[in-house]
Parts: structure tokens; sequence; C-alpha cells
């Protein structure tokens, strides 16, 4: 490990006012059709994934994100034979929670850049089983692929959103066309599960939603969008300066924040389950329940 | 006018850096005081970042478990550095908290209250600042102290200056709690305390275990400790249910139902000693 961190690689997330450096050595930088993909090997995380300059995983730690994403909304509900689609996804993180799953019938996985699923293949392996009978692999643009299921009446009961930030190819996502094809996409009793990086400090700000048409706050806000929408917030350790929001888009108003099924993940626990939906004081006002009247709280 | 500003090295081989102007710097330079944007004016000691004005959890997290924890008010509290104010003023949000002596022997740390903003938190008649090292071996007489609370960084550092643990043991009430926090790093190799990582030699963390056994870990994150999550635990030689609020209080991270919420840890955090 060199000593200096000025030296160290640094996080491209300069705009935030806050960015970390890693002790990184490169294994791998090439540029997709899409975007700079990184490989770098970390002295204490492992092998570090990074997609135009931003950290997207690191081995040691990708199985938060990952379960949690997943099984909240898989565990939330008694489905049988529930059909799943996961937008982007290429690292293969997301397919593996979700194949974990006896009640998946169908597991549809769409990423724009193959290259991703490639160079995550060889140097990361932590994919699910792509050749599992379940698994349904498009590489086409997720937007586009949302439309045509829009538009032909095609539904799932989860729609995992696992995309980059809004700098990357994914800043077409999050319009108000986009959401409109999710909720039309969405099964009688479905969820979507979106997320972001919440930056702390004076006043949230979500990293990649609030430069987008449709800001998270007005989101959560706005019941034209989606019967209900929920929020429960993790720590991802290698996304700087943040906490890890993620979004329940549910086209009913029943709660997904009791597990209906036990499940031991290496973070995701039952009790887990319930622990995340639990915010910071300052975080209960995002979904509009303070969790105190504001007169009592401390100054 | 901004600069980034970059923590100093880390044993996780990750570092916070921030987009901050100046507004202080002690005369050694050893402790500074910079505005940040986004989390306010920053105490850095010694290259680390301490404490941040708009990110309360860490300080939040240190004190409010403890004093919410038991039934019986916490009147009497030690405080162990600190004298820059930002554990102290979440100290003084308890209205039953009588007395809080605070031994810190860093002057330059202390200086920084002022351009913190702080003055006023270290004049409160409430707070007691008692002159010596953090060793506490000038200490006469008994404490009967309710809560003891590390504030100085130089305690969870390898070769700092230490309290022996039989003499905390005579200053707390035989149900005291003593706190204690440190970083969790997720590895390739599995959960380890961010202690573990650096170089061999007694910390605060082996003061705690030698006063008596932890009897309630509230896991939690600050943002500004990139590549971590973190942990307070709760040591006291008495038993007694620790993660179920008793008290009720609401600051601007921590709350009830943060309080028992912060107790459930995740698998891959269970096999830490």
């Amino acid at each position: 490990m060199t000593k200096d961190p000025a030296s160290w690689w640094r996080e491209a997330t300069v705009s935030a006012g806050i960015t970390q450096a890693l002790d990184l050595e490169p294994l791998y930088q090439a540029r997709s059709a899409f975007q700079e993909i990184g490989v770098y090997e970390h002295p204490i995380f492992g092998r570090v994934l990074t997609l135009d300059g931003t950290v997207q995983l690191a081995v040691a730690d990708e199985f938060i994100y990952h379960e949690l994403a997943v099984h909240v909304a898989l565990n939330g509900r008694p489905w049988s034979a529930a059909r799943v689609l996961i937008i982007g996804g290429g690292d293969g993180g997301i397919l593996r929670e979700v194949l974990r799953h006896e009640c998946v019938a169908e597991a549809w996985m769409v990423e724009i850049d193959p290259d991703v699923l490639d160079v995550s293949r060889r140097f990361l392996k932590i994919e699910g089983d792509i050749e599992d009978p379940r698994v349904r692999l498009r590489f086409e643009d997720g937007v586009r692929f949302m439309a045509e299921c829009a538009a032909a009446g095609r539904q799932f009961d989860v729609i995992i959103v696992d995309a980059t930030d809004s700098t990357s190819p994914s800043k077409v996502l999050w319009s108000e066309g986009f959401y409109g094809d999710l909720r039309a996409c969405l099964a009688p009793g479905g969820v979507a599960v979106d997320s972001d990086i919440l930056l702390g400090g004076a006043g949230p700000v979500w990293m990649s939603r609030d430069p987008c048409d449709i800001r998270a706050p007005a989101l959560l806000a706005d019941p034209r969008w989606f019967a209900r929408v929920d929020l429960y917030l993790s720590r991802q350790p290698l996304y700087p300066g943040g906490w890890f929001a993620f979004f329940l888009y549910q086209s009913d108003t029943a709660s997904f924040r009791r597990p209906v099924r036990d499940l031991a993940g290496r973070f995701y626990s039952p009790a887990v389950h319930e622990a995340v939906f639990v915010l910071p004081a300052w975080g209960e006002a995002l979904r509009g329940e303070p969790a105190a009247p504001a007169e009592s709280r401390a100054p | 006018m901004s600069a980034w500003w970059l923590e100093a090295p880390t044993p996780t081989g990750s570092v916070t850096a921030l987009d901050v102007e100046p507004v202080w710097r002690s005369a050694s330079g050893r402790v500074e005081v910079l505005r940040s944007e986004r989390f306010g004016r920053l105490l850095i000691v010694d290259g680390g970042l301490v404490h941040a004005e708009a990110e309360a959890s860490a300080r939040e997290m240190l004190v409010h478990p403890a004093l919410c924890g038991r039934a019986r008010a916490a009147r009497r509290v030690l405080l162990l550095g600190g004298s820059d104010g930002f554990v102290l003023a979440e100290l003084l949000c308890h209205a039953e908290v009588e007395e809080i002596v605070v031994v810190d022997p860093d002057e330059e740390v202390r200086a920084a209250a002022q351009p913190l903003g702080h003055a006023r938190v270290l004049s409160d008649p409430r707070v007691r600042l008692r002159p010596g090292s953090l060793a506490l071996d000038d200490w006469t007489g008994e404490g009967d102290f309710d809560l003891v609370v590390p504030a100085a960084p130089s305690l969870s550092l390898p070769g700092g200056v230490l309290p022996d643990p039989s003499l905390l043991r005579r200053l707390l009430r035989p149900e005291g709690l003593m706190v204690d926090i440190d970083g969790i790093v997720l590895t390739t190799s599995g959960a380890r305390w961010l202690r573990a990582l650096f170089a061999p030699g007694p910390r605060w963390s082996d003061v705690a275990a030698a006063l008596a056994p932890a009897r309630a870990t509230f896991l939690f994150a600050s943002p500004l400790r990139t590549g971590q999550f973190q942990a307070v635990r709760l040591h006291c030689a008495a038993e007694g249910e620790l993660a179920v609020p008793q008290r009720s209080y609401f600051g601007r991270y921590y709350h009830p139902a943060l309080h028992t919420a912060a107790t459930v840890l995740p698998g891959c955090f269970g096999a830490l000693p």
C-alpha cells in the first residue's frame, strides 16, 4: 500500500463537494460502446468495479446492495411464480440474489452493455447462474425494452432498476416516460425497486436523481406516479458521503416493511429487513413521516 | 477560496476528500477548522476528520443510546477529550445530566471551540473543565460517575495515553456505563474492527473491555467515514437491558425507534469478537 493518498485513485464525484481516494491498482481499463469500464485491486476491499470513474461495487461488500435491492421486495410479499425484471445489473449480483428465491418463475435481465457482464464474469465472479432455466438475458436498451413491454401490455411482479449514476448511459432513465412505462409494466400488487446515493449534511441531496426530470422528493410526494412510494436506507461503505437509499414504487398501498419468509443472507435477515425501514430522524421527513413533532427535536 | 482537503492515510486504504475553505488553524497546525458547503464547519486533528457540524450521527450515537438506555437518569458524566464542544453539546441536550467533567489536555482542541461556535457550550454551568492527562493519574477521591464517554481521537490509536481500568472502575458507579466506538471494515476475508487494521498496541477498546463486558452494540454509519461502518458498544459491570430505550430523546439523527433498530446486526458482523 502506498502511503500518500494524494497519489491514490480519486473518484469522479467531485460535483457533490465530497469524494474519496482509494489505494487501487488497475487490472483492466477499457472503453466499451457505452462507458469507461475499470477493474482495480484494493488491498482491503478486493476487486473494485468502476463505470465512468465512479465505484459500482467492491467484492468485499457488494452483497449489501445486492441483497437489500432484492430480498426486501421478494420477501415482502408471498409471491408465487413471480416474474422479475432487472434493468441493468450487468455485474450479475442482482441476478444471483434473485435466483435464490424459489418463488421466482422468470428472471429477465436487460443490460445495455454486454462488456460489463463479460468483464465482471472475468474479474469479479459474483454473478448468478445465467444458465439457470429461469433466466432470460437480453442485451438491449432497458428504456426501450420497458417501452415495448408497456405498449405490449407485458407486466412483471418485481422490477429492479440496477443502473449507474445519471451521468452515465442511465441518464435517460428517471424521466416522465420511463416512470410511466415502469408503472404500466407493474402487475397488480407489483413493485419496482430503485436506488440512489443520498448525500447527508446540510439538507439531503440525491446524487443521481436531482439532475433528473422528476426528482426524488417529487416522486415520493406525488401520488400520480405510484400508489405508494416507500423508502429504506443502508450504507454502502465505498459510496462516498452518502447513505444508500432504496425506493419501492408500488402499484398498491400494502406495506413491504414486514418480511413474509425467512432468509439468511450475509447482510440480509428478516430483522435487518425491518430495521432498514427505521430511518434517522432527518430521514423520516423524506417520506413525510416525522419521527417526532418538530418542537421536541434537538436544535 | 476553496480547495480539496484530503484525509490523512488510514489503514483501510480509503480516505475522504472534501471541498473546503479554511477557517482557523492552531499555532502548530495540528488542529484546523475548515468549512464545507455541505457539511458545515469541520474539526480536523492531526489530519483526521473528527466532527462535521452538519453530520451528527457519530456524536449522537456516542451519547444518546447510553443516556437513553437506562431508566435511571445519568447525572454525572466524565468526558475524556471533547473540549471542542461537539460531544458536549449532545450531552447538554439531556436535562437530567447535572455535571459533565471534561478532561482534555489538548489545548489546541480546546482553542478550536471558539471558531467552531461552541464557546457557550464550554461556559455552560453544568460543564467543569478539569486539568490533567487522559491517564487520570492525578485523580483523587471517588468519581461517582454514571457514564464515561471517550471523545479524544488519540484514545482510539495505539500508543496513546490511557487511564487504568482499575481507576475507572473506582470512578464509575457499579451500574455505570462506559462507551466505546470503533469502525467496522468489511474486508475480503470478513468483517474486522478498524482497530485490528492498525498496528498492535493498547487503546480505549482494551480499557473498556478490561473494565466490563460489552452489553449492547449499536451499528450505524457516518457518511464521512468512507470504507467503514461504525459501532458504539456500551460496557457495564452490571447486567441489564440496554437495547430498548428507557428514556425518550429525538435528535437530528437519533430517535427511540432507531435506538432499537441499531442493535440489529447483519450476519456478516456477527463473528466480530
